[in-house]
């Protein structure tokens, strides 16, 4: 099979190359890193195209009509690739939307998996920061329906998954609910990136355990929200709503939620959009102890509990939007 | 009542006037200036025995966060019960955890403390856990 370009083979295996799927990859003039395609017959790689020439529209749709859905760069080009990835297509506003936010929520994992995992919050707050300028003007951008948004989530067990969709989900919210341009969308997407923080200090087998907690450990994983706020309480650069996006998520208008017990409005509006977005993206993700629900499912319960445990106008808002096709 | 009220005399006499926002609850209303050990709660890890102590007492906002404006002010809050390491009480407003603030107690120094929790009781009433500690926080003082 011929896909054009220059070919090359590396029949010694994939070692040393990444796969990159062929929906991030956009036209661009000059590839700062060469791309393999997978070779035929064994199992290596075939130089498709080298550094420093362009790839093009007919290209893209040349490899996408072989069915090459899985394309590889060599491992040293990791970094090469990413900034391709967002100088070409996240920061790209002529290329597609749903495109952007798929480069956006695949290239991004590795960042946040090593900002999570640093002592220091500071790499954290910088990666909510960035991540929140390229989703909010993705989702802003007016192209692209909730419907979209939800069928393109991942769903899986890794806190990078769950705080990218809870950050969709808020700010797609947030944008249906307010419909204010000046509304700070950037501070609920940060506020909600960063609203699980505190669960780097929970032990792992606490937040996977798959039986029933008891007293003691559900105690301990209830610090989760106190303990997110206390390490980014002291910063300036960490809007107040979103502080209280960290803190005040597992709150409930009935008053039943931690961990000051809130009622009604005394809760943060942007947290009361976050506990929705939260419950939400939990409940369509199979947990250890449970299956993903169905969306229909999903949206009964929120709607059952809407006025008593959520905010009434935040569920009503949702529900609509997610069943909203266009 | 009476105790009280001279209590609060004394707070205003030191520290000039007191906001007060708070709304006691009904098993607060005849029952103030209770004494006694309290117990701890399952989940609680103390490590100094907790005394019911229910007075009346000031509390100092300043600025404690950079990103939450506290005016600077006196409130008046209600002591519950003290211990080595800190104190409860309960005030009109929700304080965040490591909120820096100081308190002046009947017959004691002014303290800087430190918030550690803060749950709600009723509406404007919220249970408030603090422990003392050296300082405010730089921007604070």
């Amino acid at each position: 099979m011929s896909v054009g370009g220059r070919e090359k083979c590396f029949g010694s295996g994939r070692e040393g190359y990444l796969p990159v799927a062929l929906d991030t990859l956009c036209p661009v003039p000059v590839l700062d890193f060469d791309l393999y395609v997978p070779a035929e017959n064994i199992d290596g790689v075939v130089l498709y195209r080298e550094r420093n020439y362009p790839l093009d529209r007919d290209d893209l749709q040349r490899l996408s009509q072989h069915g090459m859905e899985t394309l590889y760069i060599p491992a040293d080009s990791q970094n090469a690739y990413r900034r391709y990835l967002f100088d070409e297509v996240v920061k790209n506003t002529d290329a597609p939307p749903l495109q952007r936010y798929k480069v956006l929520t695949t290239a991004t994992r590795s960042a946040f998996t090593a900002a999570f995992r640093s002592i220091s919050p500071d790499h954290m707050v910088q990666f909510a920061d960035e991540f929140s300028t390229h989703m909010t003007e993705i989702i802003c951008g007016g192209e692209i329906s909730v419907f979209d948004l939800i069928s393109l989530m991942q769903h899986d067990r890794y806190t990078y998954t769950h705080s990218v969709n809870v950050c969709t989900c808020s700010v797609a919210l947030a944008n249906v609910l307010w419909d204010d341009p000046k509304a700070d969308l950037r501070g609920i997407a940060s506020g909600a990136v960063l609203h699980d923080l505190g669960k780097r200090r929970i032990p792992r087998f606490l937040l996977n355990k798959r039986g029933v907690l008891n007293n003691g450990e559900r105690e301990a994983l209830r610090q989760h929200p106190r303990v997110g706020f206390e390490e980014l309480c002291m910063r300036a650069d960490v809007a107040w709503g979103s502080l209280m996006t960290v803190y005040q998520h597992h709150e409930r208008i009935d008053g039943r939620g931690y961990p000051a017990r809130l009622t009604g409005n005394e809760t943060h509006e942007w947290a009361r959009i976050c506990a929705v977005a939260d419950v939400f993206d939990a409940l369509r993700s199979e947990r250890p102890y449970r299956k993903a629900s169905r969306l229909q499912d999903v949206a009964q319960y929120l709607e059952a509990r809407a006025g008593r445990e959520f905010d009434r106008e935040v569920v009503q808002c949702w529900t609509s939007a997610i069943k909203c096709r266009n | 009542m009476l105790d009280l009220r001279h209590q609060v005399q004394k707070l205003v006499q030191a520290v000039g006037p007191l906001r007060c926002d708070l709304q006691l609850p009904s098993s607060w209303q005849d029952g103030f200036g209770q004494a006694g050990q309290l117990p701890s709660r399952y989940h609680e890890r103390r490590r100094h025995p907790r005394h019911r102590f229910q007075v009346c007492a000031a509390l100092e906002y300043r600025q404690t966060f950079p990103s939450l404006h506290r005016p600077s002010g006196w409130h008046q809050v209600f002591a519950d019960g003290l211990s080595r390491g800190g104190l409860s009480f309960l005030h009109g407003e929700q304080l965040f955890p490591r909120e820096r603030m100081r308190i002046l107690l009947p017959g004691q120094e002014l303290k800087c403390i430190e918030i550690v929790w803060s749950g709600r009781v009723q509406q404007r009433c919220f249970r408030v856990g603090a422990r003392f500690v050296e300082q405010l926080h730089k921007f604070g003082q």
